[in-house]
Parts: structure tokens; C-alpha cells; sequence
């Protein structure tokens, strides 16, 4: 029976464990101390458009079973890792609700963007 | 001797403490404000609704000229439809700059039906007939060009109460962009921005 115990809950900590294990967030994404073990980065889908314009797309998950209320910010960079300095990069909120799937979008504002930096903090009201 | 001093020490206590509670004036850094938002509109409504109907504009394609050129834009009426007075240009000037900016767009000072057109289009116009300027230097007739959209909207305010304690004040960007040759609206976009707070505070 003790031996059963055992089994029981070596198995409850590798499901608690592998639970929690997380995919790996890209390097564009910064994600707020706090937030790292409750968001689950999904997929990050960055595309030049028609346009000439780079748009990026997150996908992330909720973890928590209880809504997330965040902020994100786009920092947008040239091909010398330059700022380009715009007011499109500003915070932006977006909340997720527990368990469920959300997204982050965001469009370059200008040709000459090459790369981002997407900063999610989270947000207390 | 100590009956005389104490009025004096009472004075500066008291002056000592209220200058404690004087509120102090800063400049506001904007990335980093976290100051608890209003009923009214502030800056970062006008910044939010501004950003979200650029991203609308640029992701939709409308603005990708097939021969890479920039369309020209001018602006139509943006009706202020809310309980506050301000200037609708605070959202537009900055929907403006972030187009021009993204090399796709460019608004001429020429035609507005807002009648905020630059006087100085017609005032140099104007000067064709004057000896007094060198020929070379004058704008010849047929220079000016025809804006191939214009962008005209509304922000709207609705007041709701809740109970009695608290409002809704509920704020609608309307924006829409028009195709000026065939008058076809070829983009919409809405940003609402919903507050709630106490019905003491007054949001106009």
C-alpha cells in the first residue's frame, strides 16, 4: 500500500512537472518575470507583407485558469539594430482569459524594419 | 518669553506641514505613465485609437499603390461628437505623421473640407503677376495634386448609468477612408474605448 503511495505520487509530480514544462519563448519576446510560467508562447509568425511591411503575430497561451490583463510594446529595429523611432511603438493592452489562446499583432511602421522586440508585462488594472 | 514663542512655533509647524502636501508638478514620462486613466479623454485615448487605426490601415493593402507611388490623402471632416472640447486634429496629426512616415502615404495642405488648407498654396499663386520676384522662381499653373483619398470620422461619447454609484462613458473612433474618384469607402475602421468609474466625476 505504502509502495503504492509512492508510485502515486511520483506520478502526480512528473504530470504536475511536465505540466508546467514550457516551449521555448523566442528571443524577440520578453516576457515579465511574472509572466513567464503563466504564458506559454505558441507560435510567432513574422512575414514582409505586400506591403514592404514586416507584421509579426503572436500566439500565446494562458496557463492560469483566471483572466491575465497585460501589456505589450513593439520596439521596431533597422538592419543596424537601431530603434526606429515611431509612435506606433507604444503600450498596448491585451488580456487573456484562463486557459484560453490569445494574440498579439503588430505592422512595422516603416520598410526598413528588419527586426522587433516585443516586451509583455503585466498589467495591474 | 515661552508664551510669546509658542504662536510663532504653531505657525511654522503649520507652514511646515502644508508645504509637505503641496502637489508637487512633473513632466510625464509617456512610456512609463501608469497613472489611473480619467472618464474624459487624455493623450493616451487619442494615442491608442491613433495607432490602432494606422495598423488597420497599413495591414489592409488599400494603401499599397500598384506603381509603388504614394497616395495622396486629404483629410475631410473628423466630427467631435462628445460631451469635451478638443481639438480633432490631436488624433488626426497623429494618423498623419505615422502614414507619411511609413512611406505610403502622403496628405496635401491643398484641399480640406475643414477649410484648414495652407494659405500660402493661393498666396504664392497670387504672385505670378508681380514684377517684384524672379520668373524662374514662381510656381507655374497645373502643379498642385489631386488627393486620391480622403479621410473623414467621428468620435462619438454615450453616457450610461450603471447604478448609483457608477457610469459608463463609452468613446467610438469612427474613421473612414474614401476613394475620391468613385467615392467608394475602401477602409473603415472603429476603436472603442469603454471607462467606467464614479458617477461623481463628471466626463466633460
Amino acid at each position: 500500500m505504502g509502495t503504492q503511495h509512492k508510485w502515486l505520487g511520483f506520478l502526480l509530480a512528473a504530470t504536475i512537472l511536465g505540466g508546467c514544462a514550457s516551449t521555448e519563448t523566442p528571443e524577440q519576446v520578453y516576457l515579465d518575470g511574472g509572466l513567464t510560467g503563466w504564458i506559454e508562447v505558441q507560435d510567432l509568425h513574422v512575414r514582409r507583407a505586400d506591403s514592404g511591411l514586416l507584421e509579426v503575430q503572436l500566439t500565446a497561451r494562458n496557463r492560469l485558469d483566471s483572466v491575465i490583463l497585460m501589456n505589450y510594446q513593439f520596439d521596431w529595429l533597422d538592419e543596424e539594430g537601431r530603434q526606429v523611432q515611431t509612435g506606433m511603438s507604444r503600450k498596448m493592452p491585451v488580456s487573456a482569459d484562463g486557459l484560453r489562446h490569445f494574440t498579439i499583432s503588430g505592422v512595422a511602421p516603416r520598410k526598413e524594419v528588419t527586426d522587433f522586440r516585443l516586451y509583455i508585462e503585466e498589467r495591474t488594472r | 518669553m515661552g508664551i510669546y514663542r509658542l504662536p510663532l512655533i504653531l505657525l511654522l509647524l503649520a507652514a511646515l506641514a502644508l508645504s509637505g502636501c503641496a502637489q508637487r508638478t512633473v513632466i510625464v514620462d509617456r512610456q512609463t505613465d501608469d497613472a489611473d486613466t480619467t472618464l474624459e479623454l487624455d493623450y493616451r485615448d487619442f494615442e491608442h485609437a491613433a495607432m490602432k487605426a494606422v495598423e488597420s490601415m497599413l495591414t489592409s493593402g488599400q494603401l499599397d499603390h500598384p506603381d509603388g507611388r504614394r497616395y495622396v490623402m486629404a483629410v475631410s471632416r473628423i466630427t467631435n461628437d462628445t460631451m469635451q472640447r478638443f481639438d480633432t486634429d490631436q488624433l488626426v496629426r497623429k494618423i498623419r505623421v505615422e502614414l507619411l512616415q511609413s512611406g505610403k502615404v502622403v496628405t496635401t495642405s491643398a484641399v480640406s473640407s475643414e477649410g484648414v488648407q495652407d494659405e500660402l498654396i493661393d498666396e504664392v499663386r497670387r504672385l505670378r503677376g508681380s514684377d517684384e520676384f524672379r520668373e524662374d522662381t514662381k510656381v507655374d499653373k497645373g502643379t498642385l495634386v489631386s488627393p486620391d483619398y480622403g479621410l473623414s470620422g467621428k468620435i462619438m461619447q454615450r453616457n450610461i448609468k450603471r447604478d448609483s454609484n457608477t457610469q459608463q462613458v463609452e468613446y467610438y473612433f469612427q474613421l473612414v477612408l474614401t476613394d475620391l474618384r468613385d467615392g467608394l469607402a475602401v477602409w473603415e475602421h472603429e476603436t472603442p474605448i469603454i471607462k467606467r468609474g464614479s458617477n461623481s466625476s463628471v466626463p466633460w
